[in-house]
């Protein structure tokens, strides 16, 4: 450690770039990260038939819970365990599958939905229009109906 | 356990019920009852058939309670409990000034 460069000691504490994947070492622990992501899995699947049913009510319903797992600040050590990450992946999909499915309609209601974790692997920002280009490292996905 | 998963995830809409009803009663205390859940949850969403507003909430009071046991599980800690930390000093929780050169 004491031959890294300053920058890359900190980028290593701070949690950001380059950083170690890390996780709890104790069952328990690891098994409620892996709760939380299987949950969102869940409602992933979810997704996909209320998607294909055209059930608006549901996807409303399902909507605040996927963005609370995007947005809101890890509980515990979740943020730094990889099944946190994981997570916050499969609730951006399953939003993905509300937008372009049959509840397509409800786009306007789901945006602008941006995840904003700081390790760079989940930066994503959900829009409706014109694509645009990339602007201060996050990067726009245009959804088409 | 992971084979009655795929086993009640294969059953259909007629596993649904009983699966959100072994959700509400987990007890949430320990690794084995967490990994029960996760198994429930990966079995609901594959069973789920016609999704309700009450499958919904089920999976909400689910990870609600997830959630709120990592914040207990968190408090608990003494140190940083993580198993790739290669130093001592890290990982009794003593990171220092670490943006010293």
């Amino acid at each position: 450690m004491d031959a890294l460069p300053a920058q890359a000691k900190g980028l290593r504490y701070t949690g950001t770039a380059g950083v170690i994947q890390s996780e709890p070492a104790d069952e328990f622990g690891a098994e409620l990260h892996m709760v939380a992501a299987t949950a969102m899995q869940c409602l992933s699947a979810f997704a996909e038939k209320v998607a294909a049913a055209d059930d608006a009510e549901v996807a409303r319903a399902m909507a605040p819970l996927l963005m609370r797992c995007i947005l809101e600040p890890e509980p515990g050590y979740q943020f730094e365990a990889r099944h946190g990450t994981h997570a916050r992946e499969v609730a951006a999909q399953a939003l993905l599958k509300l937008c372009c499915g049959k509840t397509s309609a409800l786009v306007s209601e789901l945006t602008p939905v941006r995840a904003d974790a700081s390790n760079g692997a989940m930066h994503s920002t959900f829009v409706t229009g014109e694509l645009s280009k990339p602007k201060d490292g996050l990067r726009n996905v245009t959804l088409l109906n | 356990m992971r084979a009655a998963s795929y086993g009640l995830g294969a059953a259909g809409q007629a596993a649904v019920s009983p699966l959100l009803e072994m959700l509400e009663q987990t007890e949430w205390s320990n690794g084995s009852s967490a990994a029960c859940a996760r198994r429930i949850l990966h079995a609901l969403g594959e069973a789920a058939e016609r999704v309700s507003l009450s499958d919904v909430a089920g999976v909400a009071a689910a990870y609600d309670c997830c959630c709120a046991e990592l914040k207990r599980y968190e408090a608990t800690l003494t140190a940083w409990p993580l198993h790739n930390w290669d130093e001592p000093a890290e990982a009794a929780g003593k990171s220092g000034d670490i943006f010293a050169a």
